[in-house]
């Protein structure tokens, strides 16, 4: 039986624990994405770690002190948990036959490949946490070999900042992707996220259609989502719902579920609309049955 | 047209993006203190700070004219709320206040008709 949810680590927290550490994690993913298209290499950060890049997708990364996370990750997927020799054959093969991880451990029939990419996307997304709570300076780019693991194991930044929602928040996000696969997205780019309650940092739950933005974007519509929907909430403390249209055909829709936030970029005035009429009738319709609550009032 | 267009729930005002102040009450002599209370946080609501949405929508694909958000929508369990600035005077809005059951497109068709007779006249 695999694992949605994993243990926590002894290698410290996964995910970053302020809302200062959540900006310089996102600095460094926007690095990743700042990087040339079609470029591979290794984005190098001092003693300190680094991340394998190919195409700006994020191969591989790795901090100090991370020995056994990816074992022990892995391990977790099964229930009994796998055992961690067996893990530890694999990876030797690999290394001696110089074959890819990810392949090598799916060709082991000890995991699935989808338990392969939900470790790797843990697993990368604890080693970038980590170099945020260390310098989060890069010494540098080397450009290197493209790896020959399959695509399945290389993800987007954004999927990486996904991949850091704290373990107390996975019932959360499933719920997220839930209720965005429900909607007429369109060509529109969404995010669900939740102000957690440790500092204003939003954590991002989950992301459905278009995936261009980078990470700091992406947080940076969280606040000012969250922002106006806790100044629409003194317009009217029912305040559920938020459209903003930018001059032309641009517009960002932001609401609020049960206890999950959401907000959607659309390029298009029928995407906007669609999905702005879509979300009316969900708001109308949860307010008469009390469904969704009240907006929590926050400083903007 | 706006008349024909605007349900009758609809209120309106025009509204100072700089001081949130209610500049004239359109329908009635006193403003409906959803109205008010509406103007006072206009000019927040369409600020659109901490986002540079230009280089966000340009990584869609798309481009930004202008500096902030021209119109915003508020929906809630009873009411919906528009801001609506006004093309030729930037810092002036036109605000509506409607009933929610009245349907989102129904309003929005509403406050674009009162915009457009606003623009002529």
């Amino acid at each position: 039986m695999a694992h949605d949810a994993p243990r926590a680590s002894p290698e410290g927290h996964p995910s970053p624990q302020s809302a200062e550490q959540l900006d310089a994690a996102a600095t460094i993913l926007d690095l990743v994405d700042a990087l040339p298209h079609e470029v591979s290499g290794v984005l190098a950060f001092g003693d300190e770690g680094m991340i394998l890049v190919e195409n700006r997708r994020i191969c591989w990364a790795v901090a100090n002190g991370m020995s056994s996370v990816l074992t022990e990750l892995l391990a977790q997927r099964r229930d009994p948990p796998l055992p961690r020799q067996a893990l530890e054959r694999v990876y030797r093969r690999c290394k001696d036959e110089q074959r890819p991880l990810g392949l090598g451990l799916v060709e082991s029939g000890l995991v699935s490949s989808s338990d392969v990419r939900a470790a790797f996307a843990l697993h990368h997304a604890r080693a970038i946490a980590r170099l945020a709570r260390g310098s989060g300076k890069a010494s540098g780019f080397h450009p290197a070999t493209p790896s020959r693991d399959d695509r399945r194991f290389a993800f987007t930044s954004a999927e990486i900042l996904c991949a850091m929602v704290p373990s107390a928040l996975t019932g959360e996000a499933h719920k997220a992707r839930a209720h965005l696969g429900e909607l007429p997205l369109g060509e529109a780019c969404a995010l669900a996220f939740v102000e957690t309650a440790r500092d204003a940092a939003p954590c991002v739950l989950a992301l459905a259609g278009r995936s261009e933005l980078v990470a700091s974007q992406l947080l940076s519509v969280a606040r000012w989502a969250l922002g106006l929907l806790a100044l629409g909430s003194a317009v009217d403390p029912t305040v559920r719902l938020g459209h903003a249209v930018w001059a032309g055909t641009n517009a960002v829709i932001t609401w609020q579920g049960e206890s999950i936030c959401y907000a959607a970029m659309c390029t298009s005035r029928p995407a906007s609309a669609m999905l702005s009429s879509a979300l009316g009738k969900r708001v109308s319709v949860s307010a008469t049955s009390g469904a969704w609550p009240v907006t929590r009032a926050r400083s903007p | 047209v706006s008349t024909l267009l605007s349900p009758p729930t609809l209120r309106y005002a025009l509204i100072c993006l700089r001081s949130g102040k209610v500049l004239r009450a359109l329908d009635e002599e006193v403003p409906q203190p959803r109205l008010a209370s509406l103007a006072g946080h206009a000019p927040g609501l369409l600020e659109g700070q901490l986002v540079d949405w230009p280089a966000l929508f340009e990584r869609l694909g798309s481009q930004l004219d202008g500096e902030a958000f021209r119109e915003l929508v508020l929906v809630s369990a009873s009411h919906v709320y528009v801001v609506e600035r006004l093309p030729k005077q930037p810092h002036v809005a036109l605000a509506a206040v409607g009933l929610a059951g009245e349907g989102l497109g129904i309003v929005l068709a509403g406050v674009h008709g009162k915009l457009a007779e606003l623009d002529a006249g």
